[in-house]
């Protein structure tokens, strides 16, 4: 029985060591078994880490704005979220694998600065739990960095709403600090809801009060544009998105309706919240949008006009967050719906 | 003749680079008469040929072995003068079907047997004396469907075809062959479309040719001046354009059916050696039993565009230029051919290449290396980089469940759904594979190509092809 027991935990431990290997390495030197026997340079490492690269503008302007803390909201993030990953790898005898390198990180920049760090780790325990319950990677439904973020916003809204700061900024800024001053700090929307909407340029470099790693309009282009011209990302999802939402924004603001279309102007919807962010890194999830062209067109469009209506008609933040995750349960019909045309005259309820 | 202004080309496909190894711009040599030729049965389109000697007769280069003129079929020519050795049957490299395999121990004498041709000018021949000469030269086995003659070469027969195409634009990696005929044999090329031209009843010609060879488009533009059936199609030179559906759409702009060839709806594709091997034919009388591959690879030390007897074994050839080991064989460009176990698998008719890929030795460090050394679909892995690409076996990555990434959609050249099609065939969903047009498919294989998950797409695919086959 002894004997046993160590046994399965040298087969634990090999399988941790193997798919730790794998994940440092580009595929343990492994040959192509079928033709074609030339292979793509790509492995899916190198695909996961252009998300990561292209938040890292974002992170660092999170420790810039709101202090050191920043960084310890994503270790936090990391480990808690690596637990459940390597759990869930034991008890499956699965390797794990690199899901977890993205969502930890988005799921930290979307936190609020000042966001206590037990819910930092309940948050990215349930966006993974929503991962692996479902089949692990590929195999999810909903993007898990919003789940988490969704779920914290469900269950504690009243501390989610109250941990928002003014960021630093002029100077040394948020490098010289651990975290920043708790305010009644108001978020753009909500300001500008108030006539109060802060200036652009203020928006733009993110000199506002808002989650840790999406208040600059500026990063986050920066990030985005690298996505979009290395071809990680489809720009078919966040362009379509981000032009909607923008002329929707536009058109409804001048049409002087009722709730809180437009308040502020299209440019200041645009640029605050996380709209940007999430456009760039978690709409464009591939596991959660469609995997057709047109799939993709709708989906851009779908998404951006659920975040019209949520910010216009309920004034209520996060409506950017909620938007794409009813957005992602659309995602199985849109692509059924855009198969390649001369096929889908043919399928028959498959 | 005309010239399309416009750059013609498909949806989907890939840019390949030039990776290390590629036999580029090197003029065509003579390899030395192969000691031994081993002449399957069956080469190209066409059934089963009949052995005509026996073991211990003495044949001439050229002279016909084997034949099975009431089936569809080609006759198969001895490629060098010597005495039949073996008579066997083996596993044909492509599919592994059974076929026969005729060793024959050169002589080194190279006594040809010319083929009986008509006295006077080819022109005014007509197509059915052209096409038995090219039927008797084994020509007509060439591309998918054959060549329609009067001599049951194809499922279609001659006056039911309108165009014939000519395919020159090679653009898988290490295909150099018929980039080198078409500078080094312009003249045999052009006598050539004339000819094959000429046997299919005077159709009309379309000629695809990648457009990142202007001086050759300007050649032809002025020997070709004064015909009117015959035309020029620039092309972007992306990976599968040569196939016959790409090729098709492309030129003609007419869909070609799935599941079925050319012919069947009135169009014949040739390459670049095939006009060639038809001018050897009709002006010289010499039957297709030399052709011109490309050898390259990372695994080999010195790259050449060689013009080989068929028949030759591949080990012959690629110890010849260098071969480092481990390698993997391949018959074939490495996206479409097969790779070998023997090394005794001879060079056949529709053999363009043969490549040899190192076996991936080192493991890299995941993000630590730009990677510019490697190609990639995506622009994740910069595409700059002054070097030639290195090219290995190896999947570059760890095999991952499929993450929707779209890159196979986006990448199919007949818009399919590789993906769905690959998973359908895996769960033997097989008649849900078929009403997704399973059988649209073309085998590029750059579905597998450019998976970042690095899943076997285009296998599984051919997989469910061939089992939906046997079901019928």
């Amino acid at each position: 029985m002894k004997a046993e027991r160590g046994f399965e935990l040298g087969k634990s431990l090999e399988l941790l060591r193997t798919s730790g290997e794998e994940l440092l390495y580009d595929g343990s030197g492994r040959a192509a078994r079928s033709a074609p026997y030339l292979r793509d340079g790509l492995s899916l490492q190198r695909y996961m880490s252009m998300p990561v690269l292209a938040a890292l503008p974002a992170a660092l302007g999170g420790i810039y704005l709101f202090g050191w803390r920043t960084l310890v909201v994503i270790a936090v993030s990391y480990l808690f979220g690596g637990l459940v990953q390597v759990g869930f790898s034991l008890v499956r005898r699965r390797p794990f694998s690199e899901g977890l390198l993205v969502t930890g990180l988005l799921y930290a920049l979307l936190l609020p600065p000042l966001v206590p760090l037990w819910l930092v780790a309940l948050g990215i325990i349930i966006a993974m739990l929503s991962r692996e319950l479902f089949g692990g990677l590929g195999q999810n439904i909903f993007n898990p960095a919003l789940v988490g973020k969704a779920f914290l916003l469900l269950i504690v809204p009243t501390i989610m709403a109250a941990h928002w700061a003014a960021p630093y900024w002029g100077g040394w800024g948020g490098l010289l600090h651990y975290m920043p001053q708790k305010l009644p700090a108001l978020t753009p929307l909500l300001a500008a809801a108030a006539n109060q909407a802060p200036p652009l340029w203020q928006l733009f470099v993110g000199n506002v009060p808002g989650a840790l790693g999406t208040t600059s309009g500026l990063l986050m282009l920066l990030g985005g544009g690298l996505l979009l011209v290395t071809r990680t990302i489809d720009w078919r999802i966040s362009l379509v998105m981000i032009v909607t939402v923008g002329l929707l924004e536009g058109l409804l603001g001048m049409m002087g309706l009722p709730g809180q279309f437009g308040v502020g102007g299209w440019a200041t919807q645009l640029l605050a919240g996380s709209l940007l962010f999430a456009a760039f890194f978690n709409a464009t999830d591939p596991v959660t949008s469609p995997f057709t062209r047109r799939g993709r067109w709708l989906y851009g469009i779908l998404t951006a006009v659920l975040v019209v209506l949520l910010r216009g008609l309920t004034g209520a933040p996060e409506g950017v967050t909620f938007s794409i995750l009813i957005a992602n349960a659309f995602v199985p019909l849109l692509d059924r719906w855009t198969l390649p045309q001369s096929f889908a005259a043919r399928e028959e309820g498959a | 003749m005309a010239v399309t202004g416009t750059l013609k080309t498909f949806k989907g496909g890939h840019y390949f680079p030039r990776f290390e190894g590629t036999p580029r711009g090197r003029r065509i040599e003579t390899a030395p008469l192969p000691q031994r030729v081993i002449c399957l049965t069956r080469q190209g389109f066409g059934h089963e040929a009949r052995p005509l000697v026996e073991v211990g007769q003495t044949v001439k280069s050229g002279e016909i072995i084997a034949r099975s003129d009431g089936l569809i079929s080609t006759p198969v020519h001895a490629t060098v003068s010597g005495r039949v050795e073996t008579i066997e049957s083996c596993p044909h490299p492509r599919g592994g079907a059974l076929t026969q395999r005729i060793i024959i121990a050169a002589d080194g004498r190279d006594n040809w047997q010319l083929l009986k041709r008509p006295k006077g000018n080819f022109e005014k021949w007509g197509p059915e004396k052209l096409g038995y000469l090219l039927y008797e030269a084994g020509v007509t086995a060439g591309g998918k469907g054959g060549f329609p003659s009067t001599e049951h070469s194809s499922l279609a027969s001659p006056d039911q075809i309108g165009y014939l195409l000519i395919n020159a634009v090679e653009t898988e990696p290490y295909l150099e062959g018929d980039a080198q005929l078409l500078s080094q044999e312009f003249e045999k090329l052009l006598t050539g479309i004339k000819i094959l031209r000429g046997a299919l009843g005077n159709v009309e010609v379309h000629m695809g040719l990648g457009y990142n060879r202007p001086r050759a488009v300007e050649e032809l533009q002025i020997r070709m001046e004064y015909y009117d059936w015959f035309h020029i199609h620039p092309l972007l030179p992306k990976y599968p354009q040569g196939e016959d559906e790409v090729l098709i759409k492309s030129l003609l702009d007419r869909q070609l059916p799935a599941g079925h060839t050319a012919p069947e709806i009135g169009v014949v594709a040739a390459d670049v050696q095939q006009c060639v091997a038809a001018y050897e034919a009709v002006l010289e009388g010499r039957p297709f039993i030399e052709r011109v591959i490309s050898i390259g690879g990372s695994a080999i030390e010195r790259p050449a565009n060689l013009r080989v007897r068929l028949g030759t074994p591949a080990g012959e050839l690629l110890s010849a230029r260098g071969l480092r080991s481990p390698a993997r064989i391949i018959l074939g460009g490495p996206l479409r051919g097969v790779s070998l176990s023997d090394v005794d698998t001879p060079v056949l008719r529709d053999t363009r290449a043969l490549v040899a890929l190192a076996e991936p030795r080192r493991r890299l460090f995941a993000g630590m290396t730009p990677g510019f050394g490697y190609d990639s679909y995506t622009k994740i892995l910069p595409p700059l980089g002054l070097r030639a690409k290195r090219a290995t076996t190896g999947l570059n990555g760890p095999e991952r469940p499929c993450i929707h990434c779209g890159y196979c959609l986006d990448v199919c050249p007949q818009n399919l759904l590789p993906i769905t099609l690959a998973e359908r065939a895996e769960q033997g969903l097989l008649r849900q594979a078929e009403k997704l047009d399973i059988f649209a498919c073309i085998d590029c294989g750059l579905c597998s190509y450019v998976c970042p998950s690095k899943l076997p797409l285009a296998s599984q695919i051919a997989k469910g092809k061939a089992a939906l086959r046997e079901g019928r």
